[in-house]
């Protein structure tokens, strides 16, 4: 019942950060080094699914500049936070190789009997993240991203992945009905019969009134950020699985572990999801790496409490 | 000041190699460190006032940057670590784990130093304290506004005050932070209007990069006891000349400004993330289409987008010689 993971980019490690300044001649061994530890670190805890941490990814759309038809823009701010992105600007069609992700991400480094778990944008938040020149709206441009990223998908469980985690921080600004419906479809899309989990996680934001209009989308679970997402106004919704992020990736203030489990079954008790996960409610990148690595150590003894262990 | 058209730096300039390269050097004694400093602040002061700015500082040739240097004289904060601010940026973020007090008046001695040097009017950069609290994680206080409430009242407030006790006549708030969080706007000018309260002298405030075309500040900015809004445009805006409303599109948020007479407008007229010089003849078109819009040139002050560090020396120079050429093409067509 109780499952655990961490989902996009970790924090590079100080000697990391040295490296990547410098423009190290040693940085590629040292990144395999650094990822080695963090899946280790992801494996000591009992997580459900490990993750490549991501430390080379400069921001969660990067690699996906090589797509034909998209120019690398200028930087721009990353929702609400003092971090910035490259601004992918969409000059033509859209076309791609379908293993951008597979590759970018290593997979060789991950346990060979653990869960592989990969994370990748979901085509609402690219489409919303991009400048888009070439097609006639965002929701056009998000359906072509959609058959771009299926086939990630596709390539990402054909190398062995068993989870995707889809990240939806533009969805949470979405207020239009008929176009969360839109963005619901698109989602059927890149995820359908790849025969991988599926969660779509909700992040930086209250998503709360747009949850109720997301539920039936085709993903086999939510990722809510319950630092901004407020519990109690989520009752009486009916959740099929349930990512819950109560870690505040953006604070070094740390949770403790018997605090995460409380809230854990309080939101089992509150909402009765039929799976649940303990994650950080984003990317865990917005605070320093050691701050980070002591917020998946007590979510790992957080998960023995939970289990009983 | 009763110049029209004041111009001024913003604050911060890239510092000489040579004072990198003592400041970094562990072998040598703090003496010669300060020496250094001293030196640099004092080239500073006398490159801006041979420009011909109005307004003069020294580059903020002392501070590490404009988060840092304040934090390390602040109680209540300890280091948490390098985050990212994009690529292989980083930025030394601080954890506030006490209630929050001025240590020192932190810019008191810079201020002093050229205080005796100068011979134009000095303004004086003071980060503030939103972008304090925004760039920091808060493990203290209950609350996010509570967190920013203190650092107006514990250490801006304070600061400010003892500025003004040692002479200093006009303060620049910095606030790039205003504009991240749009919900958060209320809590912005209180914490400003925190800060300022009963300090006497000319206080603006300076908000650059945001998101939104400045949209978001109104009406709540109504409400700012600031002199002045100075404001980033130029990186907006076309090169093309005259007065027109295509070419001038960057300047579109005066319309904003427009109605409110009291508004004064720090007029961002240089791109700092361009090494091209902007012609003096394209800062004096500028100028008139805000002197145009706002109806009248006395609301109009003169700067760069933003401090120039971010540009070599030679080339933040010759912008800054630029804007005041500008500047005096554009009086020389109001007389």
């Amino acid at each position: 019942m109780y499952g655990a993971y961490i989902g996009g980019i970790f924090p590079r490690s100080e000697r990391l950060i040295e490296a990547t300044r410098v423009k190290a001649t040693n940085l590629l061994s040292l990144y395999k080094e650094e990822k080695r530890r963090v899946v280790e670190l992801q494996a000591q805890q009992g997580f459900t699914y490990i993750a490549d941490p991501m430390e080379d990814w400069d921001d969660m759309l990067r690699p996906f500049l090589k797509l034909e038809g998209i120019q690398e823009g200028p930087l721009d701010r990353f929702y609400e936070n003092n971090t910035f992105y490259r601004k992918p600007i969409i000059i033509n069609k859209v076309k791609g190789p379908g293993n951008i992700a597979s590759t970018a991400l290593a997979l060789n480094l991950l346990p060979k009997k653990g869960n592989w778990k990969a994370s990748l944008p979901d085509p609402y938040t690219f489409a919303d993240l991009s400048e888009n020149r070439h097609y006639a709206d965002k929701i056009e441009l998000m359906f072509e991203l959609a058959k771009i990223l299926s086939q990630e998908v596709a390539s990402l469980a054909s190398a062995g992945v068993k989870m995707i985690q889809l990240n939806g921080p533009s969805i949470v600004a979405q207020k239009n009905t008929e176009d969360l419906r839109r963005i619901g479809e698109a989602i059927q899309k890149t995820v359908k019969g790849r025969g991988v989990e599926t969660y779509l996680h909700l992040y930086f934001k209250n998503a709360s009134k747009i949850i109720p209009k997301i539920l039936d989308f085709n993903v086999d679970g939510l990722g809510i950020d319950f630092v901004n997402t407020p519990l109690k106004e989520l009752e009486n919704l009916d959740f099929k699985g349930l990512a819950c992020g109560i870690v505040d990736s953006t604070n070094t203030k740390m949770e403790t572990p018997k605090e995460i489990a409380s809230f854990v079954e309080n939101v089992l008790e509150t909402l009765e999801p039929k799976q649940i996960y303990l994650t950080p409610n984003c990317d865990l990148e917005h605070i320093p790496y050691t701050f980070a690595k002591q917020k998946v150590r007590n979510m790992g003894r957080a998960l023995e409490l939970l289990r009983g262990e | 000041m009763t110049e029209t058209l004041v111009s001024h730096e913003i604050g911060s300039l890239k510092k000489p190699i040579w004072l990198v390269n003592t400041v970094r050097n562990k072998s040598l004694p703090k003496e010669t460190k300060d020496t250094a400093r001293d030196d640099s602040a004092y080239l500073n002061l006398k490159i801006l006032e041979e420009i011909g700015l109005d307004l003069v500082y020294d580059g903020e040739a002392r501070r590490v940057e404009m988060y840092e240097y304040p934090i390390r004289h602040i109680e209540g904060f300890e280091f948490a670590g390098r985050v990212r601010s994009w690529d292989n940026k980083y930025f030394r973020k601080a954890r506030c784990v006490g209630e929050v007090k001025l240590r020192d008046d932190y810019h008191n001695g810079e201020f002093l130093f050229l205080k005796n040097y100068a011979t134009k009017p000095l303004k004086i950069p003071v980060t503030g304290p939103y972008t304090l609290a925004d760039w920091s994680y808060n493990e203290y206080y209950p609350s996010r506004e509570e967190f920013v409430i203190a650092l107006a009242r514990k250490v801006i407030r304070p600061l400010l005050r003892g500025l003004v006790e040692i002479g200093a006549e006009y303060i620049q708030v910095d606030e790039p932070a205003a504009t991240t969080h749009p919900d958060e706007m209320k809590m912005f000018v209180e914490a400003y209007n925190e800060a300022v309260k009963s300090v006497p002298g000319s206080i603006s405030v300076h908000i650059c990069y945001s998101g939104d075309n400045y949209r978001s500040l109104f009406p709540h900015v109504l409400e700012m006891k600031t002199s002045h809004f100075a404001l980033e445009f130029a990186n907006r805006d076309t090169w093309d000349a005259g007065g027109s409303k295509e070419a001038r599109e960057g300047y579109s948020a005066l319309e904003y400004f427009k109605g409110n007479r009291d508004l004064k407008v720090g007029l961002g007229v240089l791109d700092v993330h361009r090494d091209a010089v902007e012609p003096p003849k394209l800062v004096k078109d500028r100028i008139l289409y805000a002197a145009k819009v706002l109806g009248d040139a006395s609301r109009v002050l003169v700067n760069p987008d933003c401090g120039l560090r971010t540009r070599s020396r030679e080339v933040a120079f010759a912008k800054l010689r630029s804007m005041v050429e500008g500047v005096k093409l554009a009086r020389k067509e109001l007389e």
